[in-house]
């Protein structure tokens, strides 16, 4: 049904969900609460406003000053609000924000750098995040960087963290190849001995898939078999020596009677050419005289 | 299982009782004194402040809440990364990921109740447990990486001889002001190669293996050659090649004018005999565990 003509509900707002394996976070999308956008389209294209929270799920970002009007359960009222209908912020999909950077000259003049695309590259360790992050550059122009926000409040440790010495503290380094590194009984945790690419045997259907089927013959092959089969095998025998001196005559006669001396090279050229046929010929006649 | 499943239905005593059809009766109702009622509540069931269940809580039992809600949870630490793991020793690992395991547990009971509270607000915990459930995954790559490299290095038996070739040589034509770090050299050596430790009382004696003896050849044999070079006089004396580990563990325990010393006395009673195969684990094991016990009465 048309949006237009339906009542005011209490929907929220219907953004494609990215699949799990597909989603990256705020860090591997390059976008952090802090930083600046600048939006190319919908009611406040042109303005550049910083980021609340980015949504991995949605591939959407929450933006000071972008907000819908929407109407709100009253149980989820917060101080002060005396109407249902109120100003909602609302998720912007990443595909309507462009990442932007800002500078100020020596004269305190600021000015926007807005990023078509950003890559990520060259991790450094960011101490006010406490983790690896990647520089983000405006793509093709590697000098312009654009620096992670400060984090909006100082990360501190929480109740499942590790104090940082205690993190940082090296309990090992390879001595020696003689001892493995994990004990023998701790390895079949870490692989699976029954895994179904160690077995060595197939399955019927295993092997099947991996053998083409025996293709059925038809009558006229079936035919053709049968007839070759009744011929008596072809035998191999050397040439004997009468032979062998009757066909060097024949060619030696060839040969004299030939003056010019190009095609003696030529021919020349050709007896040393290998004839794979001949050669197996004369590999049968070998294998038969054994 | 759904809690309701669980329902508790009539006690079999009871069930078993109405069908052998004997007769109960309550007897005379008017002497039966009446109380007050025992309210069912939690209070009346006492539970020992040690009971192993207590670690499926965060706090064990000194928690307030069967179930947090999201912003109880830890959502800002971050997983450990694969650089970090790599430098923690097994030990470490393996603590880490039962610690881990427990935090998992915690969070599955949470999730558990709050599904048969219907109680729908357990994203929090789902993604706490995806940090958690990435940990572990990098814990075994961890550990896998390592057992890999160590499986592959056997496979390198021409670059090690060849190494130990090399190393051979430039021991044997080490200056004297050479010796003492080529010395300290080979003590890492034998470990790196051999597995061979460096302090006599950190020697695992169940874990002597072929890798153990072979090293012991090499050292006991690069000993002598040493020494042999260095007095040419002494080559008349002693007959090389040494006779199996019974002459070669002597280099290994003292010095190499000391274990000379032995060998040949050894060679003189006759006690030097070549083992067999069989024999080699035991007796090294037996005068391992001697020499042990002499160092710790030394000191």
């Amino acid at each position: 049904m048309n949006k237009r003509y339906t009542l005011p509900t209490f929907e929220t707002a219907q953004l494609p969900v990215v699949p799990a394996a597909t989603r990256k976070n705020n860090y591997e999308r390059g976008i952090a609460p802090g930083d600046l956008v600048y939006i190319t389209e919908g009611e406040k294209k042109g303005t550049v406003t910083s980021v609340f929270h980015y949504n991995p799920s949605n591939d959407a970002v929450l933006v000071a000053n972008v907000t819908e009007k929407r109407i709100t359960p009253k149980t989820t009222w917060v101080e002060n609000q005396n109407s249902h209908y109120v100003d909602y912020p609302s998720y912007l999909p990443m595909s309507k924000v462009k990442l932007a950077g800002k500078d100020k000259d020596d004269e305190g003049k600021v000015s926007y750098v807005v990023a078509d695309e950003i890559v990520l590259k060259d991790k450094y360790y960011d101490d006010r995040y406490k983790r690896w992050l990647p520089k983000r550059f405006v793509k093709h122009h590697s000098s312009i960087e654009i620096p992670w926000p400060n984090p909006p409040s100082a990360f501190e440790d929480d109740a499942l963290s590790t104090q940082e010495p205690t993190v940082f503290e090296k309990t090992y380094e390879l001595q020696t190849i003689a001892k493995a590194p994990v004990p023998k009984a701790a390895l079949n945790q870490l692989r699976n001995p029954y895994s179904k690419h160690k077995k060595r045997v197939l399955s019927e259907l295993q092997a099947r898939r991996l053998n083409s089927p025996e293709m059925p013959l038809s009558v006229e092959q079936k035919i053709y078999l049968a007839k070759q089969a009744s011929k008596p095998k072809k035998t191999y025998t050397n040439l004997s020596e009468e032979i062998k001196d009757f066909i060097g005559d024949k060619m030696a006669q060839h040969i004299n009677s030939i003056d010019n001396p190009a095609m003696l090279a030529h021919l020349e050229a050709l007896s040393r050419a290998k004839v794979p046929d001949f050669e197996k010929t004369i590999q049968n006649i070998e294998d038969e005289s054994k | 299982m759904s809690l309701r499943v669980s329902m508790r239905a009539f006690s079999l005593s009871s069930r078993v009782c109405a069908r052998s059809g004997s007769k109960f009766s309550f007897g005379d109702l008017s002497k039966v004194k009446l109380r007050a009622p025992i309210i069912p509540t939690h209070k009346n069931f006492d539970v020992s402040p040690d009971h192993p269940l207590w670690a499926f809580f965060p706090e064990g039992n000194n928690t307030e809440t069967a179930l947090r809600s999201g912003d109880e949870l830890d959502m800002n630490s971050r997983e450990w990364t694969f650089a970090e793991l790599r430098r923690k020793s097994f030990e470490d690992l393996h603590k880490l990921w039962y610690l881990t395991l427990k935090e998992r547990n915690i969070l599955a009971r949470e999730v558990r109740l709050a599904e048969s509270l219907r109680y729908s607000r357990t994203q929090q915990h789902d993604a706490l447990d995806e940090k958690l459930v990435t940990v572990q995954k990098r814990i075994k790559q961890v550990l896998l990486e390592r057992q890999v490299a160590h499986e592959r290095v056997q496979t390198f038996t021409q670059q090690q001889q060849q190494y130990l070739t090399e190393f051979e040589e430039r021991y044997l034509n080490a200056s004297e002001h050479e010796i003492v770090s080529f010395n300290e050299k080979l003590v890492r050596l034998q470990y790196a190669f051999f597995g061979i430790e460096p302090q006599l009382q950190d020697y695992d004696l169940e874990d002597i293996n072929i890798k153990f003896v072979e090293g012991l050849s090499f050292v006991a044999n690069l000993k002598v050659k040493r020494y042999l070079k260095q007095n040419p006089a002494q080559e008349q004396e002693f007959e090389l090649p040494l006779n199996g580990v019974v002459e070669e563990l002597p280099f290994l325990l003292r010095n190499v004018t000391e274990a000379i010393e032995e060998v040949k006395a050894l060679r003189q009673s006759g006690e030097s005999v070549k083992l067999d195969k069989i024999d080699v684990f035991p007796f090294l094991r037996s005068a391992l565990s001697n020499a042990i016990e002499q160092e710790e009465l030394d000191q």
